[in-house]
């Protein structure tokens, strides 16, 4: 028979437990609200500059580096994990992703260097045999539009100067409270833009096509990284949110087990204690 | 006078979005007024003040890098990462922003993060001026 004091200290254990999973619960949700507001704002932004882009390559011939097509396959990979655990799959699903883009690459005979946003992005590929050539823990919540132009702006650079010929985004994008879904996706060179809408050849661009193309690459840049983070920051807590609701459904499930159990147990004590004293009674009288 | 429509989008929010008269902007060959009726446009915009018609009076905001695009049908855009009205601008926040790009500055530091730091100190500088013009 189980002892009732431990059942009853089990109990006791995963009650506390289910507090804590209950309280991490409502603050991801709650948080999760305000990163999918956020990521939705982005994209009247976005469409204004892809607009702009895309008219550009359609209605000119013209060159720029930022559309370059020759490869010699060295590839930035930008990879946004989350700063903490306990979020489901969230964090190993989107690793194993950009681990997968980096081997890849690698196996084709050419060589990625990766930027880690994301505390747990940083750690993952420190541990490993990757070339990191950046990290950026803790910045995802509260991120603002500053932090990420910083980024690009090194990127840009970086890319400027031939350090590598493409940049790549992994991360995780938020399809539905339910369903996040790791995404990767080439940003630099800009590509397949010249098949979006219609010609506008009358546009006048000042100081010239090229360089009003050029001058847009950082906004886009920031822009893009600005809205994957918050992307992968909403999925985050959508994929906590899931992850303890979950688990507090499990621990609700284990306590109502352990008070059976307890419920038992002390039912079996009294009948014996009742038993005892009769028989005792019994031995007294005869 | 007649009026446009502009809008001023950054990928935090939508800053503006209204009908207007007028809108003054610095591109990278200097002042331009776009009036209704302008010609299919598309120009960088370099950190500067921008002004946009609000009732009778011209209201001032920071800008940083961007690009102001004339659509056919009249309708214009303003594509920034950042802008704010001048009577808004945090001075001590620029200020300490400023001094930072300064500093980075001094150091002997490597080409990439020089440029960074003189584009951080433009702003600031931008956001300083404009503020205490207004």
């Amino acid at each position: 028979m189980a002892n009732m004091k431990d059942v009853k200290r089990r109990i006791k254990s995963v009650e506390s437990t289910m507090q804590i999973t209950k309280a991490m619960q409502l603050v991801a949700s709650s948080k999760m609200r305000k990163a999918k507001e956020r990521a939705e704002a982005v994209h009247p932004f976005f469409e204004g500059v892809f607009q702009v882009m895309a008219d550009i390559s359609r209605d000119h011939e013209f060159t720029s580096v930022f559309t370059k097509k020759k490869f010699k396959n060295s590839v930035l990979l930008i990879v946004i994990a989350g700063d903490r655990g306990l979020a489901g799959g969230f964090n190993s699903n989107v690793l194993k992703l950009a681990k997968a883009k980096a081997d890849e690459i690698a196996a084709s005979g050419g060589e990625a260097v990766i930027m880690a946003i994301g505390k747990k992005a940083v750690e993952f590929f420190e541990k490993r045999d990757y070339d990191l050539i950046e990290g950026f823990p803790q910045i995802a919540e509260g991120i603002e539009l500053v932090d990420t132009m910083m980024i690009a702006d090194k990127v840009i650079k970086r890319f400027k100067t031939g350090d590598f010929d493409a940049v790549e985004l992994v991360y995780t994008t938020f399809v539905s409270v339910m369903t996040q879904e790791p995404q990767h996706l080439r940003i630099l060179p800009v590509e397949n833009l010249e098949y979006l809408g219609t010609k506008h050849p009358m546009t006048i661009y000042d100081p010239s096509p090229d360089e009003v193309f050029d001058s847009l690459i950082p906004e886009y840049m920031g822009g893009m990284l600005y809205s994957a983070i918050v992307d992968s920051f909403a999925s985050e807590q959508a994929a906590r949110r899931t992850a303890m609701e979950s688990a507090s459904d499990n621990a609700s499930e284990m306590i109502d087990k352990l008070s059976l159990l307890y419920n038992r147990a002390r039912q079996a004590q009294i009948t014996q204690e009742i038993t005892e004293i009769s028989s005792a009674s019994l031995n007294d009288n005869s | 006078m007649a009026v446009f429509k502009l809008r001023v989008l950054t990928p935090e929010k939508i800053f503006f979005e209204d009908e207007t008269e007028q809108l003054i902007a610095k591109t990278t060959s200097g002042y331009v007024g776009i009036l209704k009726g302008h010609a299919p446009y598309v120009a960088s915009i370099v950190p500067s003040e921008m002004k946009i018609k609000i009732g009778s009076e011209l209201r001032s905001a920071a800008i940083s890098d961007g690009i102001v695009k004339v659509s056919e049908d009249g309708a214009v855009t303003v594509l920034t990462s950042a802008v704010e009205w001048s009577d808004e601008i945090d001075v001590a926040r620029a200020e300490r922003s400023k001094a930072r790009a300064e500093k980075q500055l001094k150091a002997e530091t490597s080409r990439t993060e020089f440029d960074l730091a003189e584009r951080q100190l433009k702003r600031a500088v931008n956001r300083i001026s404009v503020a205490k013009k207004n």
